[in-house]
């Protein structure tokens, strides 16, 4: 099955590095479209969402037919499924709550998700590692051209692409910036750039995307605004924050070793302690220790161990990830033991500097 | 207008009042407003007076009822779910709509990428204008060259549909 192959990938954009500080994980682009003359998945009733899928789904098998997408829809698969689909960022909660009409295709590389009828009858979905939104965009613009020769997409000269919500209609492009923040949390800075973010803007989340709290020193920087300016413009505008943000996180790191290096060097020690040791961990304090630990492959206090080692362990933890490479499903009880086994496995060669 | 009570004297009082975030409005005569206990000078509010004094007649729906036509939602339903239900309910909804995109967007007005087929339907547009003043001012021979462009276009939108 697809879901096992996934777990198992070693070569996936999730488990890159390819900002050897860590600050920038990922970029992601989202594009919601709509069919003209139908109704809004969440408005429209079984039958017209089923009608949609099989068509999208047909114009999508051609407008991807070089990437070899896998067809996934909602009612084919099990929780646990769901669960790894949602940590790898490939569907929404929102869809793994869906029936039948409801869907994604996703390319092999990960790289482009397609959601059908989700909020919106497609959310076209790019996602490369590193501060990459130009070329993202490129690729995800190309699919979307391509798709709007088969389908005739809900346009209007004044609005642009009409969304079953008003807050995504124009452009109907979502763009966002992962980053690992903690130098900034460190030296207590993140409050004002925060707050700076919020007046040039931009919207600021935590990990796992709309209204979550940012744990594991991992926000999401995204724009808010997706009518009046071109996606250019859009694209141009949150790179060249995500830039200042980069530049603020850098030079917060480089004060913390100079002026709170014991705070720094505690944190990761701690982290490190407890990972390599502890027989019960809890998935939200698995990811912060992650975060600690990441820290100290940054500044190369932790040995034998990559950014991308940590991005990995930090995938496998999460429940979804957890339960499938088991091979079973597992009590809550069950995975806080079985999540520190297999951490405590990982780490049995990492050591201190 | 006539008065909407007695249907008989001209309107001369215009009472508007929110009510559950929906505009009711109500042009009455001076008698009637009288008549109901509503007075012009100390107005009290037009709820007690619609649904207190009880109105003879159809107060006509007020705008906040509207219903999208093609796809049956309500203005109720969008605050409720704060989703449209189809493409159409941005016309439906225009009214209502505006203040919100204003406040959340950076412009009004979409400035990005274009559907290659509406492209074409633009172009087809104003080279239908030109051509129908081509032929207001009888230079047929424009409007020949013109109407072969346009159906070379109509060719390209639609290329599943046989040449004529
Ligand atoms: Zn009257
Ligand atoms: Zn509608």
């Amino acid at each position: 099955m697809v879901i096992d192959d996934l777990v198992k990938r070693r070569d996936s954009w999730l488990l890159a590095a390819e900002d050897p500080a860590g600050i920038v994980i990922s970029s992601r682009v989202r594009l919601a479209r709509n069919l003209r003359g139908c109704s809004f998945p969440g408005w429209a009733p079984e039958d017209e969402r089923v009608r949609v899928w099989q068509r999208v789904r047909d114009a999508l098998g051609d407008a991807m037919s070089a990437e070899h997408p896998v067809f996934l829809e909602m009612p084919e698969l099990g929780d646990v499924d769901k669960e790894v689909l949602k940590e790898r960022h490939l569907i929404s909660r929102e869809i793994a709550v869906q029936g039948a009409g409801s869907g994604v295709a996703v390319s092999p590389d990960e790289g482009i998700a397609v959601m059908i009828n989700e909020e919106d009858h497609l959310r076209l979905q790019g996602i490369a590692p590193g501060l990459n939104l130009a070329a993202v965009w490129d690729r995800i613009d190309r699919l979307d051209s391509r798709l709007e020769a088969k389908l005739e997409y809900a346009f209007s000269r004044r609005l642009g692409y009409l969304t079953a919500c008003p807050t995504n209609v124009g452009t109907g492009l979502r763009a966002s910036v992962m980053m690992h923040l903690s130098g900034l949390r460190l030296m207590d800075e993140i409050e004002p750039v925060m707050k700076g973010l919020d007046k040039l803007g931009v919207a600021v989340r935590g990990l796992l995307g709309e209204g979550t709290e940012a744990y594991g020193n991992i926000c999401q920087i995204s724009n808010h605004s997706t009518l009046g300016e071109s996606e250019a413009a859009i694209l141009k505008g949150l790179t060249e924050v995500a830039r200042e943000v980069a530049g603020h996180e850098r030079n917060a790191r480089l004060r913390l070793m100079q002026n709170r290096q014991s705070r720094a060097r505690d944190e990761i020690g701690r982290a490190y302690g407890v990972l390599r040791h502890a027989h019960v961990l809890r998935s939200r304090e698995a990811i912060d220790l992650l975060a600690g630990l990441r820290l100290g492959v940054e500044f190369e206090v932790v040995r034998g161990l990559t950014v991308g080692d940590v991005n990995e362990i930090m995938l496998l933890s999460q429940p979804g990830h957890l339960q499938k490479i088991l091979g079973r499903p597992l009590e809550p009880d069950a995975r806080d033991e079985a999540r520190a086994a297999m951490i405590r496995e990982k780490l049995s060669r990492v050591t201190l500097a | 207008m006539k008065c909407e009570l007695c249907q008989q004297n001209e309107a001369t009082v215009h009472f508007k009042q929110i009510v559950d975030s929906v505009a009711k409005e109500l042009f009455v005569c001076a008698a009637c407003a009288a008549k109901n206990g509503f007075e012009i000078e100390s107005p009290t509010s037009l709820t007690d007076f619609l649904f207190g004094m009880g109105v003879q007649g159809d107060v006509k729906p007020p705008a906040g009822d509207k219903t999208c036509p093609a796809c049956g939602l309500r203005r109720e339903d969008f605050d409720k779910r704060s989703r449209l239900g189809c493409p159409t309910c941005y016309e439906t909804f225009e009214e209502e709509l505006r203040p919100y995109l204003e406040g959340t967007h950076a412009g009004t007005r979409h400035a990005g990428k274009v559907p290659a087929t509406e492209q074409v339907s633009e172009e087809i547009a104003a080279l239908r204008e030109a051509l129908d003043k081509a032929v207001a001012r009888q230079d047929f021979e424009e409007a020949a060259a013109l109407r072969d462009k346009v159906r070379a276009l109509q060719g390209a939108a639609a290329p599943d549909r046989e040449p004529a």
